[in-house]
């Protein structure tokens, strides 16, 4: 299951993330944020705001799969 | 998957495909545990696993054409038998799940429930006498010796078969949340997980009998609801048993117990 949500300006599966970097030097200072490479080879732009988003949406994502392991144990089957 | 070359979106390819999504889970249930976790603040410590449960004594007789509703009456609260309605007696743990408040979930409990199970278990004999007052009332207090077995008396063995049968296909259950109902059926659809047993011995003449052992109507499983049921605070929900065929143990003098139990995780309030 890879969720798509919504992350500031996009509507991405945030698990097709697979770098987020935090960009440095000059261009930092005209366009601060962070270059984040999904799996298509695409690259987007993050905003400190979008930055934060991902990481909850990442955050929320674990804490499903904690409950959904949960569940199996108790005796959902999947 | 892992065989899959990625794509990059050229002309009549798909878009990408590299392997991110190892967690196989069932995507019907992502969003409801999503939307689960989410409303209670992401805090693991506060879930559980859960198992509501309710149960009700049928006392010896024919059964009455009613309706009963599980999960109305939670622990201290006052409940009757099946047939001798005059019979009360006060709700303990051994009755309802303490998570049950007069047919809902207190404030700060939720459940997320993906089975309900109705657990019957007999006996291959009744038991020698059994509580006639207090809040025990109708449960056993002397299961008996095999020695002491006697047809037509207190403690007789009973086709257990047949009385299971009887059971099986002569009440309907539903369950519902709110004013809606949703799993429906006899009890034969909802076999039970927790049951014990399952086998008979028989032995002794026609006039002098002896049995033991036990059936339920287990079959180590239980039925799985395809979309699982959030029972958010303080809503209504229940199970609705009716039965539908007045059949009698009057003779057979074997009282049971039907309990209904729903199976998930729940979350409550937690302190610390």
């Amino acid at each position: 299951m890879n969720p798509v949500k919504q992350i500031g300006r996009y509507e991405i599966p945030i698990l097709s993330v697979i770098t987020v970097k935090q960009r440095t030097g000059l261009l930092s200072k005209i366009w601060p944020g962070y270059d984040v490479t999904l799996t298509n080879g695409k690259t987007l732009r993050f905003t400190e705001e979008e930055k934060q988003a991902l990481d909850q949406a990442r955050a929320e994502h674990e804490m499903v799969m904690q409950v959904y392991g949960m569940c199996l144990s108790a005796g959902l089957r999947p | 998957m892992y065989d899959q070359s990625p794509q990059f979106g050229f002309v009549n390819s798909a878009m990408g495909g590299l392997p991110t999504t190892l967690d196989q889970i069932n995507p019907a249930y992502y969003n409801q545990i999503a939307n689960f976790v989410a409303a209670n603040g992401g805090r693991l410590a506060s879930i559980s696993g859960i198992r509501l449960y309710d149960g009700l004594r049928v006392d010896s007789g024919v059964m009455p054409l009613t309706t009963f509703t599980f999960f109305q009456n939670g622990v201290n609260e006052q409940q009757s038998l099946f047939v001798a309605t005059g019979t009360t007696y006060r709700k303990q743990n051994i009755d309802v799940s303490y998570w049950v408040d007069s047919g809902k979930l207190s404030q700060g409990y939720e459940a997320l429930i993906w089975s309900m199970q109705v657990q019957i278990q007999l006996p291959g004999a009744g038991d020698n006498t059994v509580q006639t007052s207090g809040n025990s009332v109708n449960l056993p207090l002397d299961p008996g010796l095999v020695s002491a077995e006697t047809a037509a008396a207190a403690g007789a063995p009973f086709k257990a078969g047949n009385v299971m049968r009887a059971i099986l296909e002569s009440f309907y259950f539903e369950l519902f949340v709110n004013n809606t109902s949703f799993e429906h059926g006899p009890t034969y659809l909802f076999p039970t997980a927790y049951g014990a047993g399952n086998q008979l011995a028989l032995a002794g003449v026609v006039a002098n009998p002896i049995a033991d052992g036990a059936l339920s109507n287990t079959t180590g499983w239980c039925y799985q609801f395809p979309v699982m049921r959030h029972i958010p605070s303080l809503t209504r929900f229940g199970v609705r048993m009716t039965c539908q065929n007045a059949f009698t143990t009057a003779v057979t003098l074997s009282p049971f117990r039907v309990n209904v139990i729903l199976d998930g995780i729940g979350v409550q309030p937690v302190t610390g």
